[in-house]
């Protein structure tokens, strides 16, 4: 009764104060303590950063110098955080599970999050006390995904990852003529118009600035129009006509240089949120608010690209991404745990005062709409509600392309991919080595 | 050709030679001293020998990312490295003294084993060594880079070449007659008279323990816990990316307490690879 | 006091047993065990799966064995071990025995060499994951500080964005191809490893008798000859023995190459090296243990070869050395 009642204070504080609202949200923490730290894994400091400036003061928590969170109930959190290069995160999570350390909750993504959901390293929700009915205002894709071979629901998420076309509105203008989204959206409606608006860019900035960063974000967009996940129910590796499609993109892009050469994640693709070699980018929800706002060069309008952005549908709809909170199997603090997880991906209240700070896009149907209804802007996108634009695109993803498989197969792709576009083998030649590569690291696949 | 002058000319070549090679070196030490004190887009720029500036800034940067902890780091290396160095030493001397002072049937053979042992590198086992240690718990705990560390073939070889020409049995039976126990004798006597032996042979077994990259990733889990070499491999991850005078930073701090160690007992380490290679 | 020591040898020889114990002991345990389990691993289909499943143990004769060296790796990363081994060691073996003969030359007396041994041996202690991430933060594409001293010097095209075609040169994707990681990793090793072994060799040249180069000298030998008739045959031993010691090593390299190694390359493999791959085996994607087992075998397999040969070169030495002490 106190929570509901706080909850709706807090709401009603929000709608009536503003979206700018830079007041604290409180709510009550009424979790025993066991005296032992929580452990949590994850692969960056984000939902660590999210718990310090989030929950922590919101239950009356504190974070000492160092970094550690306390309780008020004198209990601690402990991060473990394994980047995700090469797929470490994934072999490190696996060596901690099997080898029973002590381990009460991990953080999983999009690319693999199935194959924990499908495995015992994870507790249904109900055995911590949440029910499937509790998720109801979730974006049930959401919900699917976590969704085991029993129905048992094995991880929550805090966001949605529907994903968007994010492009410079000044380069646009004077590049391409563009005044607004709309029109900018006619030049990206689809991969044809989108290649050629590519080779506009790059002939009228003679070659200073480019549509895209790299092929490698094309594959993010690309890979969730495909008819058949990497591997089927038969343990069979399936290569879609999407992926073929892709090589040959890929290979027109570098040979027409139509791209930045900026790979995902490098720092000249990281570099070219602030300067004005990259015109456009395809993120989802988080990348904005994680990715972009921490690279644009400042933080108010003017400043560095900040205000300079809009977005728009683009070629087709996508997610990208998102991640799954999972109650390890070897808990020892369910209901911590719980609470943890009804803040971020259930409580309305809490969601949405996370949701306005930080500009992500909360896994809450009803918050955001009201945040929508609210008459929301982003100023970092000069003024433009772009969660309209996310709530249209929701609906329309399409997991049933999630395997377990998918990050390491998708890097396994990658080097495949490099080789072709660099010119050192022909397709057949590529497709060869990769379905080598992929039975070779995981040999319970079969390929013809 | 006069004789003189060909001789200079070639000392010439060697001390140009001599010089090159110093400086190749040195060379990447100071280009990662130097972007240590860069900012990011200089270090983009191209390579310098002058330092900038940054230095505090990227000190900075770097205790934010919490992730990072340089001492830490160090700290379990030096855990490991240690452990294993005191266990490698005191035990390698223990069964070199066995083989040496006392005669028994099997002596050759346990020799032989030993030198046979030592031809066979541990990573070739890994895989067994890893499945056996999972199965006991072991894993992500420092027990199994550091127990191994008593049966080391290489370190017993050694000392017994030392002990051979160092150690004289008579010693041994004079403590004897004065009523030490063998294990006594071992400890206060044989001892300390390998103390050189044993200083030269821990430098080696502890830089080596320091630096080792490949078992402990097969065994570490927990990023509190990564050894010095393991932090070092996480510098390549996509968090630094915008941020490389961290990266050299960062680098900087795990390569110079070698680089002091080392140009401290530069003398010993040079003369025990030397003694190591030839074994006169 | 013979006497005397053949009693005492008879009442003293268990303290020979328990002296030695501890380290037969824990060599069991930890390495002969652990090599005994990799044999019998070799032979099973055991893995964890991609999707979280353990499979076996189960036998399955020579079947990891077949695999590993038809469809999978395992020819291919011996291949690049011993490639980037040689263009590494040649050249340090040259290098090594250069500088050894022009700093023990009698008649050439060069100063310094203290010094100059220090320096060169330096990065031999040196963390070889540290010099790695140096070299792959140099490496960077397209705007690394070796691209961008390339592009200062006009080598590249400034434009970093400028169309490979018609260009002369664009910004180099090094990390992307093969042969620059090679030559990087192969060089990395060098620079880590001459000054050893040019100590070394020093060391052992010291040790032969300055009569035989004056017996030469009065017999009119130049210098060149020396080295070449008296030296090297001398030395032999010592340069078999680097050169062995060298190969086992080479066979195990891990550190260099793995972390030269960037996420998505084309050059994967050519650089993959036998224990990178049996780290990957055992560690991505479906971690398989039968496999690696397989894997470290064929490793074990060849390192055994090469180590038996270091074994009669060094049986010699030790035989010799004893017999001078009598101790036999």
């Amino acid at each position: 009764m106190k929570r509901i009642a706080s909850m709706v204070l807090a709401i009603a504080m929000l709608l009536t104060i503003g979206l700018a609202a830079a007041e604290a949200y409180t709510t009550d923490f009424d979790v025993p303590a066991t005296g032992k730290p929580l452990v949590i894994y994850s692969w960056n400091d984000e939902f660590q950063g999210m718990l310090k400036n989030y929950y922590i003061p919101a239950v009356g928590g504190t974070v000492e110098d160092d970094g550690t969170m306390i309780l008020p109930n004198g209990d601690k959190i402990e991060f473990v955080i394994n980047p995700n290069d090469g797929g470490v995160y994934q072999q490190k999570l696996d060596a901690a599970l099997s080898a029973g350390e002590k381990l009460d909750m991990f953080l999983m993504e999009a690319d693999y999050a199935l194959k924990y959901v499908n495995s015992d390293y994870t507790l249904p929700l109900s055995e911590i006390g949440i029910t499937e009915d509790a998720l109801k205002d979730q974006y049930p894709y959401t919900v699917d995904v976590a969704r085991d071979e029993n129905g048992a629901i094995k991880g929550s998420s805090w966001q949605a990852a529907p994903g968007l076309f994010l492009y410079r509105r000044s380069l646009a203008e004077k590049y391409l003529g563009v005044k607004t989204p709309e029109e900018m959206q006619e030049k990206v409606k689809d991969w044809d118009t989108f290649l050629e608006t590519a080779r506009e860019v790059a002939k009228a900035s003679e070659n200073a600035t480019k549509l895209i960063p790299s092929n490698g974000d094309v594959w993010q967009v690309i890979r969730t129009k495909r008819e058949s996940p990497w591997v089927n129910d038969d343990l069979e590796l399936v290569i879609d006509d999407q992926v073929k499609w892709y090589f040959d993109f890929a290979k027109t892009l570098r040979d027409e240089n139509l791209t930045a050469n900026a790979n995902p994640w490098s720092e000249a693709w990281n570099a070219g949120i602030g300067n004005d070699s990259i015109m456009g980018y395809f993120f989802s929800t988080w990348g904005i608010q994680w990715v972009m706002t921490g690279n644009c060069g400042g933080a108010a309008p003017g400043e560095g690209t900040y205000g300079d952005w809009a977005a728009v549908d683009g070629p087709q709809p996508y997610y990208w991404g998102g991640t799954w909170l999972a109650a390890a199997s070897s808990c020892e603090n369910k209901p911590l745990v719980k609470d943890i997880i009804e803040y971020f991906t259930i409580e309305e209240g809490s969601m949405k005062d996370y949701c306005l700070k930080s500009k992500d896009y909360v896994n809450n149907t009803v918050a955001i709409q009201n945040i929508i209804d609210a008459g929301f802007t982003f100023d970092f996108l000069g003024g433009q509600d772009h969660y309209s634009l996310f709530q249209a695109v929701t609906p329309l993803i399409d997991t049933s392309t999630m395997s377990p498989y998918d990050q390491n197969i998708n890097m396994l792709m990658d080097t495949e991919v490099n080789s072709y576009v660099n010119g050192d083998k022909d397709f057949d030649t590529a497709i060869a080595d990769f379905k080598n590569a992929v039975v070779d690291m995981f040999p319970e696949i079969t390929a013809e | 050709m006069k004789y003189s002058v060909r001789i200079g000319l070639k000392k010439a070549l060697v001390y140009t030679v001599s010089f090159v090679l110093c400086v190749t070196s040195v060379m990447p030490f100071l280009v990662m001293f130097v972007n240590a004190s860069r900012e990011n887009y200089d270090i983009q720029q191209g390579i310098s020998l002058i330092p900038g500036n940054m230095l505090k800034e990227n000190m900075q940067t770097l205790r934010d990312r919490q992730n990072f902890n340089v001492a830490r780091g160090m700290w379990n290396s030096f855990q490991v490295a240690g452990l294993s160095t005191v266990l490698a030493l005191y035990f390698s001397t223990l069964t070199a003294y066995g083989l040496v002072v006392y005669s028994f049937r099997l002596r050759k053979a346990a020799f032989t084993l030993i030198m046979a042992t030592m031809m066979i590198p541990t990573q070739v086992s890994i895989v067994g060594f890893f499945t056996f240690m999972f199965r006991m718990g072991l894993t992500n705990t420092y027990w199994p880079l550091t127990i191994p560390a008593i049966a080391s073939p290489t370190v017993v070889f050694f000392m017994r070449q030392y002990m051979l020409t160092a150690l004289p049995l008579e010693m041994v039976e004079a403590a004897r007659i004065d009523g030490s126990s063998e294990f006594n004798t071992f400890n206060r006597i044989a001892l300390p008279l390998m103390k050189p032996a044993l200083a030269t042979q821990a430098i080696f077994i502890f830089i080596g323990s320091w630096n080792r990259l490949f078992e402990p990733t097969m065994l570490i889990s927990s990023q509190d816990k990564y050894t010095m070499p393991m932090l070092v491999a996480l510098l390549r991850s996509d968090r630094f990316r915008t941020d490389y005078g961290t990266v050299y930073l960062a680098l900087s701090l795990t390569v110079l307490p070698l680089i002091v160690v080392y140009l401290l007992l530069s003398k010993h380490i040079i003369r025990g690879v030397a003694l190591g290679g030839v074994k006169e | 006091m013979a006497t005397g020591r053949k009693n005492k040898s008879v009442s003293y020889a268990r303290y020979g047993y328990l002296f030695i114990l501890p380290f037969f002991l824990v060599y069991i345990v930890f390495q002969a065990y652990p090599l005994i389990n990799t044999f019998y691993l070799a032979f099973q289909k055991y893995m964890l799966t991609g999707a979280g499943k353990w499979v076996g143990p189960k036998f399955v004769g020579l079947d990891n064995f077949k695999n590993v060296l038809t469809k999978g790796y395992a020819i291919r990363a011996l291949s690049n071990t011993s490639i980037m081994w040689i263009i590494n060691f040649i050249p340090q073996i040259f290098l090594a025995l250069l500088l050894a003969k022009w700093f023990t030359d009698t008649r050439m007396r060069i100063r310094g060499q203290g010094l100059i041994k220090v320096l060169v041996f330096m990065p031999n202690i040196i963390t070889a994951a540290s010099i790695s991430v140096l070299f792959y933060s140099l490496m960077a594409y397209p705007q690394g500080p070796i691209n961008s001293l390339l592009a200062t010097l006009g080598v590249i095209d400034a434009n970093i964005y400028a169309n490979p075609g018609t260009a002369a040169l664009v910004a180099v994707r090094f990390l992307e191809k093969g042969w620059y990681t090679r030559i990087a990793i192969a060089f990395i090793n060098f620079w880590m490893w001459y000054g050893n072994t040019m100590i070394v060799l020093i060391s052992g040249i010291l040790g032969i008798s300055p009569t035989l180069y004056e017996a030469a000298e009065i017999d009119g030998a130049t210098s060149g000859q020396s080295f070449r008739k008296i030296t090297i045959p001398l030395i032999k031993p010592i340069i078999l023995y680097t050169l062995v010691t060298s190969l086992i090593g080479g066979m195990q390299m891990y550190d260099v190459p793995a972390l030269m190694l960037q996420d998505g390359s084309p050059a994967k493999a050519m650089i993959q090296t036998n224990t990178m791959y049996i780290m990957e085996l055992v560690y991505s994607g479906t971690k398989d243990y039968g496999r690696g087992a397989a894997v470290s075998i064929l490793l074990f397999i060849v390192t055994a070869v090469l180590s038996l040969i270091l074994f009669f070169i060094l049986r010699d030495r030790d035989e010799n050395m004893v017999k001078r002490r009598g101790q036999k």
